[in-house]
């Protein structure tokens, strides 16, 4: 930058302005722009006045910031210097879209600025503008033909772009010109980054040839035998790639992924096969855990048995605390979780009586040994949900070695499976308490306690961990602590605290706004430390983030929050909807409402104690850096005034859709928008998608006649919708028959629970004399077999009057459940959850 | 025989894990600790600790450090292991331990403890290490039967510390 209308003077002033923001040295350079301020000849200097509110941007004076960056705009139109620092402005308040204008205008005056150039292309590639990226990066080169940059960048953008023709030819253009010289450990990343775009242009052949014929260049040994062994595999080069990933497994005998490659490699074999290739890597590695899986997860019948069980008795020697999650993946085959179960109890009576795991063993055993049979016991019973024997086997491991942590974890989580979460509360908190400074005790503790309802005290042994002097909440919000946040959506939805869930929700939202605004530093910092096949990977992480099941849970309470305030808006402030209080005896009222008071003064407390502390704290914390202001608060509490929930849901919903339509609940939740919006189109499209997922989802019956009632009644009649709407349902309901369809739906789908009660309640929805009726047959449905789950689910949808039930029929079905889950606190006759809370 | 030999370890007591103290002084004992008597573990350095079993917390051992009569003697108060891993060798190590301290701090007369007459398994252990009767409190438990303990003390004074570690 230079100011060319200043005197000498006055610009070597402005010199050691651009020199102190460089520097950081804001204070000093606020102190040069005065200078030349103050000299009346230049109080108005247009390109002084840009820096010194850039200045005072970073020391956080925004508004001064703004006042200063216009007013030397207004003063010097014509100057890139002042168009630039606005856009440096408005990208550091991340108005992304406004800053690439400005820059724009700065290049108009000065079209060649290397550094305007540069910043332009990182907004460009930030707000996923490719196309302007590549012209921005094309332009870049032909500044600077001789900087690796240059190629690298433009490369980079005709990758993105999927033009791996022109980006190929551009880095071995590039390529050329660095013959000759060492090969570093940029070069070869390079050489792997170009290899893996041949790869996603399918030319495997070209990959295959480019990585050998620069083996020597390629220092990141790993990376090229993983390649290789995938292209030869690509290629059907089977023995060479076996045999790459032989040398792989040599390396880490630890990596699943190279004994599956491995043993794919040697072609089609069956598992009798596979198995003693897989065997023979054992042997090589003989304390190898991975092809020992592998082979368990191969073999079958006697050999199964007789590898298991050497396995069992060396890992319940050695005590190993996951055994039953590392073996879990093998339930799924019956036979073989009866193979373990027959072992493990064969274990535990020899252990009992001759201290060995079989009488002909020659080995006694230590006492752990018997102990870890016991649990092991414990959760193979747990896992069939028979809670009476899991509970047996679990209290005899803690009567053997009470002092044991694991096994109160274990009879936590029976207690959680049989749906008894106070009782699991106890339980794991037991566990936390024996061991206070064990993160993870910690942690599975508050979230059962989340679960269980019991927000302060999971806060409170939260706050062990979390920074003092500042509220646990606060902090873990701070820390993008996201299980945190959607365990308390949950509970705050299960309360109906329609506020808090939103709050919690858009929290969440606000971590994934940051996870991308986050990549900002790696675009300039991957190009220079030439990380980039990494840097790919992060573009497209960064692109489908919001498909993270974290992401996915917020949007599930948020949407259906929503859609709750767009049934039922809210009367006044309080956080209740209309429907509740109604519901609500006198009584029940004003129980809530001193709960809430007690709450709220508590929370003011808390609070104040903790601002106390923390401005106690916050004297010697540094000023934010980059004058970043920290952004307002997210408010439950006007979140939840919205006047339209409908269009608010979609911040949440159109990541779903675009981001995670493997999931049935996506297109569940759309259904339920799209119909409220009216979007005929729409919801044909939600069915037709929920079809696809999985057909067996329950909801879709209400769905598919709820979209029947749609066409029927309020159905377009004419133009081209009507065209579209006529094919498409002729697909879904080639009878034009929903009742037939239902029919046919229950015979493929009414044995199971939620699906039955959700074509009970189609059925209601389409002839609603016939409700009592429906629901009589929901409370006559056979429950032996059903899953806890499902039985809480209908009795929670019970709960919402679909069926017009009574509290009678409610009970009803209650007390059917509570005889076949009598631990579950869900159906319990009275309502003991608040007496156990106290314990 | 056991496969292998066990790992037994000794760890330290923290405000952290004393729960698993607690736990365990009440299974072993039938005596109850108050909070003082855990508090004060806290503070005492080496002369408590935590025996580990494989990882596990089997054992604890409690000493202070007794000042009568002109006598400085090392005090067990408490000295326990699980029923189901006696016999391997725990409480030698925890015993041995404390034996190690008094030699270490060389100005210890003995070290004692109280055995309820009736514990014979306790009584065969502590005899092992050269522990003598030497004494019969009548009355000493409040709440237990039989109520009468025996005095165990080994003496430090001629120099046999060091023929039994």
């Amino acid at each position: 930058m230079m100011a060319k209308d200043l005197p000498p003077r006055e610009n070597t002033l402005f010199k050691r302005i651009l020199k102190c923001y460089e520097n950081k040295q804001y204070k000093s350079g606020l102190k040069h722009a005065r200078q030349i301020l103050s000299n009346s000849k230049y109080q108005e200097h247009g390109e002084t006045l840009a820096m010194m509110g850039l200045t005072l941007n970073c020391l956080g004076r925004k508004e001064e910031a703004y006042d200063n960056v216009k007013r030397g705009l207004r003063n010097n139109l014509r100057s890139h210097v002042c168009w630039h620092v606005f856009g440096l402005l408005q990208r550091s308040d991340k108005k992304y879209e406004e800053a690439i204008k400005c820059y724009r205008n700065a290049l108009k005056w000065d079209k060649d600025n290397l550094q305007i150039l540069r910043d332009l292309s990182l907004l460009q590639i930030q707000t996923r503008d490719l196309d302007g990226y590549k012209m921005t990066r094309h332009q870049l080169l032909m500044l600077r033909a001789n900087q690796r940059a240059g190629w690298v960048g433009y490369a980079i953008a005709l990758h993105t772009l999927g033009e791996y023709e022109n980006a190929l030819n551009v880095l071995q253009t590039f390529r050329k010109t660095q013959e000759g010289k060492p090969a570093d450990y940029e070069f070869s990343e390079l050489l792997l980054y170009e290899a893996s775009i041949m790869v996603e242009a399918g030319k495997f052949k070209e990959a295959l040839t480019h990585i050998y014929s620069h083996r020597d260049s390629i220092l990141d040994i790993q990376s090229w035998l993983e390649m290789a062994g995938e292209l030869h595999a690509r290629l059907g080069e089977h023995e060479d790639s076996a045999e790459v990933f032989e040398e792989l497994y040599q390396r880490n005998p630890e990596n699943a992924t190279y004994i599956e490659s491995y043993v794919r490699a040697h072609g089609h074999y069956n598992d009798e096969d596979s198995l003693q290739l897989c065997q023979k890597l054992h042997k090589q590695h003989p304390r190898a855990e991975a092809p020992f899986n592998y082979a368990l997860k191969l073999s079958t019948g006697s050999t199964f048995r007789t590898l298991v069980d050497g396995y069992l008795q060396r890992q319940l020697r050695k005590g190993v605390p996951p055994l039953f999650n590392i073996l879990k993946h093998l339930f799924q085959d019956k036979n073989k979780f009866e193979t373990i179960k027959e072992l493990i109890h064969g274990y535990y009576t020899s252990l009992e009586e001759h201290k060995k795991f079989t009488p002909e063993s020659e080995d006694e055993e230590f006492p752990t040994s018997y102990l870890h049979v016991m649990i092991f016991l414990a959760q193979l019973y747990d896992y069939e949900r028979d809670t009476t024997k899991a509970l047996y086997y679990i209290d005899r491991a803690m009567q053997h070695t009470p002092t044991y942590i694991d096994p109160y974890m274990v009879k936590s989580k029976i207690y959680k499976h049989a749906g008894d979460m106070t009782e699991a509360v106890h339980w794991v908190d037991e566990a936390r308490t024996m061991d206070l400074a064990d993160r993870y005790l910690n942690c599975k503790a508050a979230k059962y306690m989340l679960r269980a309802g019991m927000i302060d005290k999971a806060e409170e042994a939260c706050a062990l961990f979390t920074r003092e002097g500042q509220p646990a909440v606060d902090n873990l919000n701070e820390m993008q602590c996201m299980w945190f946040l959607t365990e308390s959506a949950r509970i705050y939805f299960k309360n109906q605290d329609w506020a808090n869930v939103l709050q919690k929700c858009h929290e969440v939202e606000k971590h994934f706004v940051d996870i991308v605004e986050d990549q900002f530093d790696f675009h300039p910092y991957s190009m220079r430390k030439m990380t980039l096949r990494a840097y790919i990977g992060l573009l497209r992480l960064e692109d489908s983030i919001r498909g993270h099941q974290f992401f996915n849970k917020a949007a599930d309470y948020a949407i259906r929050t929503y859609l709750h305030l767009y049934d039922k808006p809210m009367s006044d402030s309080n956080g209740l909807g209309n429907g509740e209080i109604d519901d609500m005896t006198e009584k029940e009222k004003k129980k809530l409402e001193s709960k809430k008071k007690r709450a709220a003064k508590k929370k003011q407390q808390q609070k104040n104690e903790a601002n106390v502390n923390s401005n106690a704290a916050n004297k010697d914390k540094k000023q934010p850096p980059d004058g970043e202001v920290a952004p307002p608060p997210i408010v439950g509490n006007e979140l939840v005034k919205t006047e339209a929930p409908l269009d608010d849901a979609m911040k949440f919903l159109d990541p779903l859709r675009a981001l995670s339509p493997q999931c049935p609940n996506t297109h569940k939740l759309a259904f339920q928008v799209f119909h409220r919006q009216g979007k005929l189109l729409l919801m044909i499209q939600s069915v037709k998608r929920a079809l696809k997922t999985n057909a067996r989802t329950p909801e879709i019956a209400l769905h598919m006649t709820q979209l029947a009632q749609y066409v029927k009644t309020k159905g377009t009649s004419s133009g081209i919708i009507a065209e579209i709407v006529k094919t498409e349902m002729g697909e879904l309901l080639p009878q034009n028959d929903i009742r037939e369809w239902l029919n046919v739906r229950e015979s493929l789908t009414g044995t199971n629970l939620k699906n039955f009660f959700m074509l009970r309640c189609a059925h209601a929805h389409l002839t609603p004399e016939s409700t009592a009726q429906q629901l009589q047959s929901v409370l006559d449905f056979p429950l032996k077999g059903s899953t806890l789950e499902s039985c809480e689910y209908v009795l929670d949808h019970l709960n919402s009057e679909m069926l017009n039930p009574t509290p009678e029929d409610i009970a009803t079905f209650s007390s059917s459940c509570h005889a076949l889950f009598p631990l579950a606190t869900a159906f319990r006759p009275s309502k003991p959850e608040e007496e156990s809370v106290q314990r | 025989m056991p496969v292998a030999a066990p790992r037994i370890e000794l760890g330290e007591i923290t405000p952290h894990n004393i729960k698993q103290l607690k736990v365990l002084n009440q299974v072993v004992f039938p005596v109850t600790y108050n909070d003082k008597f855990y508090k004060d573990v806290l503070d005492v350095g080496e002369l408590a600790k935590l025996a580990f079993f494989n990882d596990i917390v089997v054992g604890a051992v409690c000493c202070r450090t007794d000042l009568q009569e002109g006598q400085r003697k090392l005090y067990i108060m408490t000295l326990g292991c699980l029923g189901p891993y006696r016999r391997c060798g725990v409480g030698k190590k925890l015993l041995d331990h404390v034996m190690k301290i008094a030699k270490e701090d060389g100005q210890y007369d003995a070290i004692f403890l109280h055995v309820q007459i009736s514990n014979d398994e306790a009584l065969q252990f502590y005899n092992k290490f050269d522990f003598k009767i030497i004494d019969t409190k009548q009355d000493y438990y409040k709440r237990i039967e039989p109520a009468d303990a025996y005095v165990l003390e080994k003496s430090l004074k001629c120099g046999k510390v060091e023929d039994s570690i």
